[in-house]
Parts: structure tokens; sequence; C-alpha cells
């Protein structure tokens, strides 16, 4: 079945969702149902994330960055520190929306940084672009 | 500055602090604060109740409109890929025949714009339930500003109970007004209508 509204193959890809409440979870696996995707896994914090990236096949993870036990942000950077998960595409979707977050978020090497509340076109633009970007489309 | 002076300063700044103590100490006593202050203590854990139940009820409400979603949504999908699969028959059945049966080209071709129309129909309800579920963000966003809250109160209830040790008189008597416009309970404090129901049973009505 072709999804509404999209013309890119994201059905390949496995996207692990991280947010530590579930109604996020939910709420961004829906909306990568929509524009395609088709395999997810969810963790509700950093550290589960990492488990999960280092123990099966990821192609792009979505986080959230507070986070209890292990940030979002320091999910990345313990992914852009890891040799072989270091080029995983990441984008981050938080409610830290100030200046200095965003450098920081840059600097860590985020894919992409979507403010919440955020919409459904917002996400897709974000994610069309990161997988455009990094050629896996 | 030396080691001595600084020494001497912090000795003074001890002395003083210790000063400034025993002024707010008596002024608390004098201005009955002391009783205000217990009284804050015994109503935090109740806000912070109250709080973490508005937390609860509002990421139930979101997780049940979320679920009716997740039941809605492959139906629009269904639904639209069977009413354009329908639409796609009609069409190549009319090619076939070339218009030979004329009144039954007729109803066929309403049949074929009702398929295309239902799959557009589909696809608008599934749009819809995309934009219920967005709004359903705002758990999200309050459950955070709660959590903060709810850290804050506890972090003051910490505070204000360790002023009270140090300030308090040993054995302070707090009446405390019986507030009857309460607001809604959370559910262990709540009588269920039951409980209403056989008090005022018990109450001769």
């Amino acid at each position: 079945m072709q999804p509404i509204g999209t013309f890119m193959d994201f059905a390949k890809y496995s996207v692990l969702v991280v947010d530590d409440f579930a109604t996020m979870r939910r709420i961004v696996s829906n909306l990568l149902r929509e524009a395609g995707f088709e395999h997810f896994s969810e963790a509700e914090d950093g550290a589960e994330a990492l488990r999960k990236l280092e123990s099966s096949s990821f192609q792009f993870v979505v986080s959230d960055w507070n986070m209890p036990k292990m940030t979002g942000l320091e999910l990345l950077k313990s992914v852009r520190n890891s040799t072989h998960l270091k080029h995983l595409p990441f984008l981050l979707i938080t409610a830290e929306a100030r200046k200095e977050n965003i450098i920081e978020a840059a600097q860590a090497g985020a894919d992409g940084y979507i403010v919440k509340p955020f919409t459904a076109a917002t996400l897709k633009d974000k994610v069309e672009a990161i997988f455009k970007r990094k050629g896996l489309l | 500055m030396n080691a001595t002076a600084s020494a001497i300063n912090a000795d003074q700044a001890f002395k003083e602090l210790g000063q400034i103590t025993r002024t707010l100490h008596e002024a608390m006593s004098e201005l009955g604060l002391t009783q205000g202050l217990v009284e804050i203590t015994h109503e935090i854990p109740d806000a912070r109740d109250r709080l973490s139940h508005v937390g609860q009820m509002t990421e139930q409400a979101a997780t049940r409109v979320l679920d009716l979603i997740d039941v809605a949504q492959p139906a629009c999908h269904r639904f639209k890929t069977g009413s354009q699969a329908m639409a796609a028959d009609i069409e190549a059945m009319r090619k076939r025949a070339q218009g030979r049966a004329d009144e039954a080209d007729d109803v066929m071709a309403a049949a074929q714009m009702f398929s295309t129309e239902a799959a557009s129909f589909a696809d608008a309800q599934n749009a819809v339930l995309s934009d219920i579920m967005m709004t359903q963000d705002f758990q999200d966003l309050s459950g955070q500003v709660i959590k903060k809250v709810i850290s804050i109160i506890s972090h003051t209830e910490q505070q204000l109970l360790s002023l009270l040790m140090h300030s308090a008189p040993e054995h302070l008597v707090v009446e405390r007004p019986k507030a009857l416009l309460a607001g809604p309970q959370v559910p262990a404090k709540a009588l269920q209508q039951d409980d209403v129901d056989s008090m005022l049973a018990s109450l001769g009505f």
C-alpha cells in the first residue's frame, strides 16, 4: 500500500524513537508511519536507546533531549563517539529551545533539530532533508 | 587578602549570620509565621498529589485518543485502498464494454465516481485523525511543566521543613481551618458515590 502523501521510500529503514513520554513516542511513530516508515522500536531514555542501538540494527534515531538516566544529548554524543554508530542520522525533537541548546546540539553532531510543539509537515520536511543529505534516498 | 584576615572575616560572617537567624526566629514567632509555615507544609503534599493527578488524567485522556486513532487510521487506509481498486475495476470494465449497454454504463459511471470520492473521503478523514493525534502533544508539554513544578514544590517543602525544625517550638499545635471548597480530590482521597450515599443514609437521609 502506498502511504498517503509521500513519494519517498522509507519502508526499508528501521527507526528508534526515544522519549520519556509514551504519548510523544506514539505521536512520533505514527507520524513516521504516515510518512512511509514501517519498522519502529521505542526507548524511554538514552540508556535504553543506546542498548538497543548496540544490540540491533537501526538506520535512524529520533530522540527527545530532556530524559532521565541519559539525556538525548548524551545519547547523541555516545553515538558519535562509537565507531560503528557514528554515521547514524540523528534527529532531536525537544522543548529546549534556547540558542545555547541549538548550538550545543549542532556541535554534538545532530542532523536535525525540531522544537516542540511541532507539526506533521515539519517532521516530514526535516526527515526528508536528513535522508537526502545523507544520500539515503 | 591573607589567610588570617579571611579566617576572621569568616568568623564575623558566622556571628552575623547567627544574629540574623535569631532575629528572624524571634520575628517569626512574634508574627505567628511559624504557624503559617506549619500549615503550608501540611498543604504541600496535598498540592503535589493533586498536580500529579492532573498529569495522570491528561496522560490517560491522551492515551485513549491515541488508541482510538490507532483503530481508525488503518480503517481509513483500508477503505481508501479498497475504493481506489473498485474505481479502477469499474473503469476497466467500462472500457471493455465500450458503452454497449448505455443504461448500465450510466450506473457504472456513477459507481466509478462514487468510489473515487470515497477514496478521497478516506484520505481526508485520515488527515483529520492525524491532526487530532498531533493535538495530543499537549500532554507531553504540560506533563513536563507539571513534573517541573512538582519538583519545585518538593524542594520548597524540604526547605520549609528544615526551617521549621530549627525555629518552631517543640509542641506547636496548629488549628487548621477546614476548607469546604477544596475542589476535586485525588481518587485515593475522594469519596465515591456509594460512600456519599451510605454516609447520607447513616445521617438519616
